[in-house]
């Protein structure tokens, strides 16, 4: 076994775990300087010893994609909230509310927008959606009397939305999966998408069943949302964002997803009149930085072998331990929600060739063939939905920042599912 | 949070956008700015008959590194031919993965062997690649990926080098 891969390899699972544990604590250290520390130590160490650090490895590590796509999204949801955006969406769901059957309804289709119109990265659609759910989550818990629908609500989003870069085809987690697998692009998109309206569905019952007394939230009286004053051009900001981004998914132009949300931009910039500084307040660097510090602690990893040494452990677990393959695969599928990382593809990209090769060895020992591409979507799911547990700026986050709720806590109700 | 810490946490978020702003700087310098475009979906990943993964070529653009490890799981070449064109690459001989020093050196295997590669350098990828387009075909933006692998075959360097 490679040493070096060895040390680089426990220094990274000891830095993600005392960040998730909190023995680092996050005032102290935030995830991003953890890891940043984390992967300076693994290239001294390598570097020390003598390996070589290839740098152009390390940055092939990095998915450009996700964090210019979420870039695009804040800065759009930063034109949005100044436009009205976010009113007019309030002022159409509390008219919806109103229907027979409206709550349920409009519950429904909030809750489950991010995946009938798949991003490739989940916070495109939490930065503008939150506001509204909370705002949805007070009124029904007002007239319901039931404290835990915010939260309900809030988390059902927000595991909605981080799964959706699983069967996303503009660039989600789910494509490269298939890509690396040589399956046929979209093909794991619509058991993915099934899987993950019923995982919200879920999420939403342990929360207001298990984790009830853990996410208690004060219901703020909020006045009726369809008697606030929608701004001028709210409606056509949010109508035009809706059909935009629902005819990018539909129809795959061949334009980069970021160019349509700046075009987007642009356009609500010139209607309202909106300002340079309404966009970047949409900004959220938290998210970006963790993803990247991510990204460069995976490819220290990458570059001096501990993702090799990950491999060879768990083959050796498969080989030597009453676990077996199918025990090994297990773990292996689950290791993403084990380790929840602020962007799925930070330990997906490392650990999809050994997911496949998993798979192969499972297919081969029990003679069924579609038991490679059933453990590459268990393992794309859990990946991609596993931003919403994460505690070091995953999605999740966003959801306990908007509620209020305490860090951490929260995310268990996001794992159990799984 | 105390003053000093402030400053080493923000010190810290400032080498990382630093370090995004490198990928697009890199992107620049090697000549392919378009490659900061990519999705990484490896759409064009099945369609390459040699097993290349073309997104490796873009990776390796913004990298501004030739170097870079990519994955080629499917050329077949004698085990010396390998070790002529990079004793360090990732090759699977006898079902096992190991590189071509390896091979010849320590576990002594038949330098006219046939090995079948699994992870060379971008340059040498480019080499095998036959430039059919299927890659810029399945490329959901239509990137033009194979004039990486072009001007890699050429020279083993970037265009903008």
């Amino acid at each position: 076994m490679n040493l070096i891969g060895a040390i680089a390899l426990g220094i990274f699972l000891l830095t993600l775990v005392a960040s998730i544990r909190g023995w680092i604590p996050q005032r102290v250290l935030p995830i991003q300087s953890a890891l940043l520390a984390a992967s300076a130590l693994i290239a001294l160490v390598g570097i020390l010893s003598g390996a070589p650090l290839n740098w152009g490895d390390l940055i092939s590590y990095t998915s450009i994609h996700p964090v210019t796509a979420t870039i695009a999204g804040f800065v759009f949801a930063g034109a949005l909230r100044a436009a009205g955006g976010f009113e007019a969406a309030a002022s159409l769901v509390s008219r919806v509310m109103r229907l027979k059957y409206g709550s349920p309804f409009a519950v429904m289709l909030l809750v489950n927008l991010p995946t009938i119109f798949a991003m490739p990265c989940g916070r495109i659609w939490v930065a503008p959606l939150l506001p509204v759910t909370i705002l949805l989550g007070e009124e029904i818990a007002r007239k319901n009397k039931d404290r835990a629908v915010p939260a309900m609500l809030v988390f059902g989003l927000v595991i909605n939305a981080a799964a959706s870069c699983g069967p996303s085809l503009i660039g989600g987690i789910g494509a490269l999966g298939e890509g690396m697998g040589r399956y046929p692009a979209g093909s794991f998109s619509n058991p993915q998408s099934i899987a993950i309206v019923i995982i919200s569905a879920l999420v939403m019952l342990f929360v207001k069943y298990f984790y009830r007394e853990k996410a208690p939230l004060p219901v703020r009286v909020s006045a009726d949302a369809e008697n606030r004053p929608v701004p001028e051009h709210g409606f056509f900001s949010l109508i035009i964002f809706i059909i935009v981004l629902g005819a990018t998914v539909a129809f795959e132009p061949p334009v980069p997803l970021q160019t349509i949300l700046v075009g987007l931009t642009i356009v609500v910039m010139l209607v309202e009149g909106v300002s340079i500084n309404d966009l970047v307040g949409g900004i959220m660097l938290h998210p970006l930085t963790a993803m990247l510090s991510g990204f460069i602690a995976a490819g220290v990893l990458g570059a001096f072998g501990g993702f090799t040494v990950l491999v060879g452990l768990l083959d050796f677990a498969a080989s030597s331990t009453p676990l077996g393959y199918a025990g090994v695969a297990v773990l292996l599928a689950y290791l993403p929600i084990i380790f929840p990382m602020p962007c799925g593809r930070i330990l997906a990209v490392s650990l999809i060739p050994a997911v496949l090769m998993f798979g192969e060895r499972l297919a081969e020992a029990t003679a069924v063939p579609s038991v490679q591409p059933a453990l590459l979507i268990a393992f794309i799911l859990c990946a991609a939905a596993s931003c919403g547990p994460s505690p070091l700026g995953g999605i999740g986050s966003l959801g306990r920042g908007g509620l209020g709720s305490r860090i951490s806590t929260t995310a268990f109700p996001r794992c159990w599912p799984y | 949070m105390k003053r000093k810490l402030v400053i080493i946490n923000s010190v810290g978020a400032i080498i990382i956008l630093a370090y995004l702003a490198l990928l697009g700087v890199n992107a620049f310098k090697s000549g392919y700015p378009w490659s900061v475009l990519c999705y990484n979906c490896k759409r064009c990943n099945p369609v390459c008959v040699l097993g290349i993964d073309p997104q490796g070529f873009i990776a390796a653009a913004y990298s501004s590194d030739p170097n870079v490890y990519i994955y080629t799981t499917n050329v077949r070449l004698k085990l010396h031919d390998a070790m002529d064109i990079d004793p360090g690459m990732e090759i699977i001989a006898n079902g096992e993965k190991t590189t071509p020093a390896a091979a010849l050196g320590k576990i002594g295997l038949d330098p006219d062997m046939e090995v079948i590669s699994y992870r060379v350098r971008a340059r040498d990828a480019a080499v095998f690649c036959l430039d059919c387009g299927a890659c810029e075909k399945a490329c959901p933006l239509s990137l033009p990926i194979s004039t990486i692998a072009r001007d890699l075959k050429k020279d083993g360097v970037f265009r903008g080098k």
